[in-house]
C-alpha cells in the first residue's frame, strides 16, 4: 500500500495511539452506543473517526481531566497527532483535527495539578 | 428598584468578575452558527466542547467549595435521583444547569449548604470558583451564575432542616372564637 492512499483504518489507528498518550486525556469517547468509531475490515478503532479522502479532517472524540484548559489540550492532540502521522504516514499529516470534548472526568483530585501527571 | 438604571439581572454579581480575556473571542465570527456548543475554529481544526462538559465543570466546581454540601434539591430533587441512579453519570450534573453559546455561557446553580456556613459567603465562592473553572478550561466568558440555596445540611448527619423544623412541637394556634 503506497503511502497517499493509507486506509482509514491505518490513520485512525495511528491517530488514537497519538491521543491516547497525551497527558490530560482520561480516554477517547466511543460515543453512547459505541457508534463513534473508524471502521475498517473486521476491525474498528473507537473515538477516531477518519473518513476517505487524502485531506479529509478527523474527528477525535476525548474525555479530558478536570482543571486544564480544555483549547490548550485540544492543541496538545494537534501537534501530537500530526507529528505520529507526519513520521508514520506522512501523506496524512496534514489533516485538520477537529477535537470534541465530549465529557470531563469527575476526579476533583486531579483537578489542581493543571494537566501534569 | 424602580431606577431604570439599575436593570442588572439577578446573577449580577458575576459580571465583575467576568473578565473577557477568553481567546476564543476571535473565533465567534466562524463559529455561532447553528451549532450549541462550544466551538473554537483554529487553523489545524476545530475545538467543541459539549454543553454536558460544561455543565459538569460547574458541578464540579459548585462542589470544590467548602461548606457545599450536595448540589440539586427543591422540588424534583427526589425525583432526581431516582433518575440519576437509573440513568448513570448524568446525575453528576444534577443542580446545575447551563445555557451555553459560542463564546459564553450562563449557569444556574442550586445546591444544600453545610450549616453553620454564611449563605452569602458561600454563594459567593462557588459563583466565583464556578466562573474561574470554566473559563480557564474551556474559554467561555461567563456571564452570569445564579446560586440558588434549597436547603440547609446538618454535619450531625441529623437530616435535612425542614426535617427539624417539622420535628419541633408547634403551639397550638390561639382559638379565634370562643
Amino acid at each position: 500500500m503506497e503511502s497517499g492512499a493509507a486506509s482509514p483504518i491505518a490513520v485512525a489507528r495511528i491517530v488514537a495511539t497519538a491521543v491516547e498518550t497525551t497527558p490530560g486525556i482520561v480516554s477517547l469517547h466511543t460515543g453512547a452506543v459505541g457508534e463513534i468509531a473508524t471502521y475498517g475490515g473486521g476491525t474498528k478503532v473507537g473515538g477516531v473517526v477518519v473518513r476517505r479522502g487524502e485531506q479529509a479532517p478527523v474527528d477525535v472524540h476525548v474525555v479530558a481531566t478536570f482543571g486544564r484548559s480544555l483549547n490548550a489540550l485540544a492543541e496538545d492532540i494537534r501537534g501530537r497527532v500530526a507529528q505520529r502521522l507526519g513520521a508514520e504516514l506522512p501523506a496524512a499529516a496534514a489533516r485538520p483535527v477537529h477535537v470534541h470534548v465530549a465529557d470531563v472526568s469527575s476526579e476533583p483530585s486531579g483537578a489542581l495539578t493543571m494537566g501534569a501527571p | 428598584m424602580s431606577d431604570p438604571s439599575s436593570t442588572q439581572p439577578v446573577g449580577s454579581s458575576s459580571r465583575s468578575a467576568s473578565t473577557p480575556s477568553s481567546p476564543s473571542s476571535s473565533s465567534s465570527s466562524s463559529s455561532s452558527a447553528g451549532s450549541q456548543m462550544a466551538k473554537l475554529q483554529t487553523e489545524h481544526g476545530t475545538t467543541t466542547i459539549a454543553d454536558s462538559v460544561v455543565a459538569k465543570i460547574a458541578a464540579l466546581a459548585a462542589k470544590e467549595v467548602e461548606g457545599v454540601a450536595d448540589l440539586g434539591g427543591g422540588v424534583g430533587s427526589a425525583m432526581g435521583s431516582v433518575v440519576g441512579r437509573i440513568r448513570g453519570s448524568e446525575h453528576q450534573t444534577s443542580g446545575v444547569g447551563v445555557e451555553v453559546g459560542a463564546t459564553q455561557a450562563a449557569v444556574d446553580v442550586t445546591m444544600k449548604v453545610l450549616y453553620p456556613a454564611s449563605l452569602h459567603q458561600v454563594a459567593e465562592a462557588v459563583r466565583g470558583n464556578v466562573i474561574d473553572r470554566i473559563e480557564s478550561m474551556t474559554g467561555l466568558e461567563v456571564t452570569e451564575v445564579n446560586v440558588t440555596v434549597t436547603d440547609l445540611s446538618f454535619p450531625g448527619g441529623q437530616g435535612q432542616g425542614e426535617d427539624q423544623e417539622s420535628s419541633q412541637p408547634e403551639p397550638p394556634p390561639p382559638s379565634r372564637v370562643q
